[in-house]
């Protein structure tokens, strides 16, 4: 089956995001008021081959741990949908 | 001393690394493509230059940090052989794990050039050895990404095992810390060693504080005279 | 046929079925109509800069090539050349600045030389605009993001603020490089049987007749045109550089071209043009990026990083081993025929079928030329209004004022050091690298005056030309050549085209009498909105060569006892200097009548004091005049300076007046002797000494140098 498949990484809890601030910061001067933890990161989205949802949630979970993610400073969310044939 | 540069694509300081070790310390600086597995000849130096590997896509140095010729240069250094990560070189050693820690985006938001001043903090590893404890060096920055990260307890860790070996300076005082950070950087972290010794990633550019007629000094060459003694004088392993 | 879309006029287009001696189908007349274009024909101005003083002693490759070529010696060329982004980065300042920096890359690649060294010349609107902030902040984040992960540093440039760039501001790019003379490339050595091969990025929709957007004025609907933006990748340019240098050195490539204005139907079709042949194209052998890409679609995108390379068919399987290697596309779409066809096939289908010569030669146009109504008053200047009773605080204004004050916190965000060759980068009047492997140093200024041109073009272009020779002379340079990027309103419009021919007059009088041969160049029409029209920009960029590179005189190397010299008249004009605009708010009143014989007398003289050695430190007077020239000189030698003349003439002439050859020199004491004799028979003056840690100026002010350098750094804003 095939997946669409969407890694969102955003930089994680108590990590210094020097672009959220920056956002944040911008958007507070442009008068938007009552702004916080404002966080700026990225979306990763692919076409997937696998047998099911689960292996597809598998095998995208590794990528994140080989190449997609550092889990250091970042965390990330895996959402996968089927794309049909 | 045998010394390897490796290029990755888009590297754009391994030219400038290769002639800098080259016309600093008189050796022959071999250049390997980061598809390659091995090294032709065992280096005793090897050296990930600065620039934008893969673009910097992703993240500074990801990429990279996957490339085939890693495997290499892990074996290099387990072996205690010299490993010199320069900018985006550090980068990629933070990626590999061979060094922790993360490099940021500057506080600035902004690639930062300019010259910088670090100050050597310690001397008990196999590439400031040969320098003066707490001795301010001017070597240039020009990164984008040059934020030092550590969540606190690590970098007590860190700190308190002594790895860190530079922190960006004033000059005129002596006096190391944050508030001399160009980029933020936590602690004023500019360079950091590994447990061993022989692991070294630095922000700034030593290449260019190399050639003397050029306008970024020259108190580089105190830096890679400090790693050839160090080699002739104990051997890399 | 719709030949108005594709940018042709009803006379144009008559022309052309004249020439075909039938009508031409729409991908004709699209291929045409943009080849037609001011962007890519320079039918406006091609007359006019024609005049340009071409032959020089130094001159490799003149006007004609992707880049002008100068001879630095001992084996080494310099291919270098500007060229405008303007449009684009008024539209996207981000990735317009960004491909403005990739696409002169690629000029210079062209050459076969690596590119080595950027510049660029920014043009801003009034500063305290939120608008004029956000376009330069997002053109100078461009310009870093791409010329730092390309790795050509940028070791210098110009930014020049004034209202009249509020809706138009102007990005012009300049790069250059180092070529080995037996590897240079060129764009005219094509043969028949050769095959035309495309590396580098896959062809797509982005910038799709971005040439013929860069024809017209920028109109209301210049937002809708957001998706002619191109989007630069600098990561593919620096393979595409490291490829092609591999090629070159290999001697795999017979003769190539870049791809910028109109993509692959400029680049095969001038390079068949040039190099006297024909060729035949097949479309569906161009790789694309998107699905359903109609033919002219394909042919006038102008994707970035692309390079069109002609290779001798035994050398294939070498050069697509070495894309490979690098990771690049490469695909042969077409082959090198009989001269003067440009066949494009599609599927076996011939769709298009044109003369080459139709495509490489567009008719001139000749735009009627009439001074502006307002010229007079322009040029009037009202000194009333100029009076200068506070000499102190007018320095500080005129040194801290957005186009005195420091630019580091722009150039700061630009790599000025990698690939290890900067002798002497951004804040220095005149930039310096080594030429590789030698003691030899190239030297480059980069000028523009556009507010001395707008009261005066012809003498304000003249200005402008005569101080980018100035500083090279100060260092101790030979000028080798020059190259420019003329960017003008409308030349519609009979009073901008006066402006544009007076403006090209003065640059090239000037170039002709002072040997400096133009090489290359630019051209950059259309410069205007609903709202107003640029003032007459014409930016210089000058090489110099020395030999010795340990025999530049620098500046900001005064040494304490130092006497200091004023060399050149007392005073220049105050007409549309920094200081009359700071006053006034808008320029006028003309600067000084061009005097070459005045020019080559001090080139002489300052050439000579520079190869003996006897002054420390040298800089020429610019823009603040004198004050400016010895404030910038105190700042950056971090020396007092005590003055101890007392003009005859009014204040503001004496401490603020512009234009003219003047430049001001620290002599020690031991030459003093040997400086005054050197410039025996041209006016010169003692005016004070390095001492302190003030700029005193007897009766003037006494302004210690930390205010002078945080006025400098931080600007009054």
């Amino acid at each position: 089956m095939i997946f669409m498949a969407e890694v969102l990484i955003t930089p994680r809890e108590g990590v210094l995001d020097t672009q959220g601030k920056a956002v944040e910061k911008t958007l507070t001067r442009l008068g938007y008021k009552g702004l916080s933890e404002v966080r700026v990161g990225k979306i990763v989205r692919m076409k997937i081959e696998a047998a099911g949802e689960k292996e597809a949630i598998v095998d995208l979970e590794s990528m994140c741990s080989d190449l997609l993610c550092n889990d250091l400073v970042e965390t990330y969310n895996i959402s996968v949908k089927e794309a049909g044939q | 001393m045998k010394a390897a540069v490796v290029v990755f694509p888009g590297s754009n300081c391994d030219r400038d690394v290769e002639r800098a070790i080259r016309e600093s310390l008189k050796i022959k600086v071999e250049m390997v493509w980061h598809e390659k597995e091995k090294f032709d000849e065992q280096p005793d130096l090897v050296v990930l230059p600065g620039g934008y590997s893969y673009g910097d896509y992703l993240r500074s140095g990801a990429i990279a940090a996957r490339s085939p010729i890693i495997k290499a240069v892990r074996e290099h250094a387990d072996r205690g052989g010299l490993l010199l990560g320069i900018c985006n070189g550090f980068q990629i050693l933070t990626e590999t794990k061979m060094l922790p820690g993360t490099l940021l985006p500057n506080t600035s938001l902004t690639f930062i050039c300019r010259e910088c001043y670090v100050r050597v903090e310690q001397t008990d590893n196999k590439f400031t050895s040969e320098l003066n404890n707490k001795e301010v060096l001017q070597f240039p920055i020009a990164h984008h990404e040059g934020l030092f990260f550590l969540p606190e307890g690590e970098l007590k860790k860190l700190e308190d095992s002594g790895r860190v070996v530079f922190r960006y300076a004033d000059p005129e005082t002596g006096k190391a810390g944050a508030e001399f950070a160009p980029n933020g950087a936590l602690n004023g972290i500019a360079g950091i060693c590994n447990e061993k010794g022989n692991i070294l990633g630095l922000m700034p550019h030593p290449e260019r504080a190399t050639i003397a007629h050029l306008n970024g000094g020259t108190d580089g060459n105190r830096f890679w005279d400090s790693i050839a003694r160090t080699f002739t004088e104990r051997g890399t392993c | 046929m719709d030949f108005k879309s594709a940018g042709l006029s009803e006379s144009e287009y008559i022309r052309i079925i004249k020439i075909l001696e039938r009508e031409p189908n729409f991908l004709e007349t699209q291929l045409i109509g943009v080849m037609w274009s001011e962007h890519c024909s320079y039918k406006s101005t091609k007359r006019l800069l024609k005049t340009y003083p071409s032959e020089g002693k130094y001159v490799l490759q003149g006007q004609g090539e992707n880049a002008g070529v100068v001879d630095m010696g001992e084996g080494w060329g310099f291919a270098f050349k500007a060229e405008s982004h303007n449009h684009p980065s008024a539209v996207a300042p981000f990735q317009g600045a960004a491909t403005g920096v990739g696409g002169i890359i690629r000029d210079i690649i062209a050459m076969g030389a690596r590119p080595s060294v950027s510049m660029d010349g920014l043009f801003l609107g009034d500063p305290s605009l939120k608008k004029t902030q956000n376009l330069s902040k997002g053109i100078v984040e461009g310009i870093g993001a791409y010329g730092n992960a390309v790795g050509v540093p940028i070791v210098g440039g110009k930014t020049f603020y004034s209202p009249c760039y509020n809706e138009n501001p102007l990005v012009n790019a300049f790069s250059s490089g180092f070529v080995r003379l037996d590897k240079m490339a060129s764009s005219q050595t094509a043969k028949k049987g050769d095959l035309a091969v495309i590396l580098g990025s896959k062809t797509g929709r982005d910038g799709i007749a971005g040439a013929s957007f860069a024809s017209r004025e920028l109109d209301e609907n210049a937002k809708s045109s957001k998706p002619q933006i191109q989007i630069g990748d600098p990561f593919e340019e620096k393979l595409l550089i490291d490829c092609c240098m591999d090629l070159l050195s290999e001697k795999l490539i017979a003769s190539m071209q870049d791809m910028g204005a109109a993509g692959i139907l400029s680049s095969s079709s001038e390079i068949a043009h040039k190099s006297g042949c024909g060729i035949d194209i097949t479309v569906e052998n161009i790789p694309l990026r998107e699905e359903g890409m109609a033919p002219w679609e394909i042919f006038l995108s102008e994707s970035q990083e692309r390079m069109l390379l002609i290779v001798e068919t035994e050398n294939l399987e070498q050069v697509f081993t070495m894309a490979a290697h690098y990771d690049l596309d490469c695909a042969v779409v077409g082959v090198m025929t009989d001269p003067d066809r440009y066949r494009i096939y599609d599927k076996g289908e011939l769709i298009a079928d044109l003369p080459t010569s139709i495509l490489g030669d567009a008719p001139e146009i000749f735009w009627p030329s009439a001074e502006p109504a307002n010229m007079e008053e322009r040029a009037s200047l009202n000194s009333s209004n100029l009076i200068c009773n506070n000499p102190g605080k007018d320095l500080l204004s005129v040194i801290s004022c957005a186009n005195g004050r420091s630019k580091h916190e722009i150039w700061e965000q630009y790599d000025s050091m990698v690939q290890l060759h900067t002798i002497a980068g951004p804040g220095n009047p005149v930039a310096v690298v080594e030429v590789p492997d030698t003691d030899r140093a190239c030297l480059l200024t980069m000028e523009a005056e556009p507010n001395k041109c707008w009261t005066d073009p012809y003498m304000g272009a003249a200005e402008t030309m005569a101080l980018s020779l100035r500083g090279l002379w100060i260092a101790g340079a030979e000028v080798l050549g020059m190259t420019n990027c003329l960017n003008f309103a409308s030349p519609e419009a009979p009073e901008k085209f006066y402006e544009l021919e007076q403006c090209i007059k003065g640059l090239a009088d000037t170039c002709r009498s002072l040997d400096c041969p133009v090489v290359s160049g630019n051209v950059s029409l259309y410069n205007e909105t609903a709202s107003g029209q640029i003032q007459p920009t014409p930016l210089v960029v000058t090489a110099g060569l020395l030999i010795d590179r340990r025999k530049r005189l620098v500046s900001g190397n005064a040494m304490t006892g130092d006497s200091l010299y004023l060399v050149g008249d007392l005073c220049g004009s105050l007409g549309a200097s920094r200081y009359q605009v700071m006053k006034e708010g808008k320029p006028s009143g003309k600067t000084v009548e061009p005097n070459h014989k005045k020019e080559k007398a001090f080139r002489e003289r300052a050439l000579k004091t520079a190869a003996d050695g006897i002054a420390s430190s040298a800089r020429a007077i610019a823009g603040g005049g004198l004050a400016a020239a010895l404030a910038n000189e105190a700042i950056a030698s971090d020396k007092g300076f005590c003055i101890d003349f007392a003009p005859s003439s009014s204040n503001e002439e004496v401490l603020f007046s512009e234009g003219g050859a003047r430049a001001i020199y620290a002599v020690p004491d031991a030459n003093k002797e040997t400086f005054e004799k050197m410039w025996g028979g041209f006016p010169f003056v003692k005016i004070g000494t390095v001492s302190g840690d003030a700029f005193k100026w007897e009766g003037f002010f006494n302004i210690p140098l930390t205010i002078l350098k945080k006025a400098f750094t931080e600007g009054n804003s």
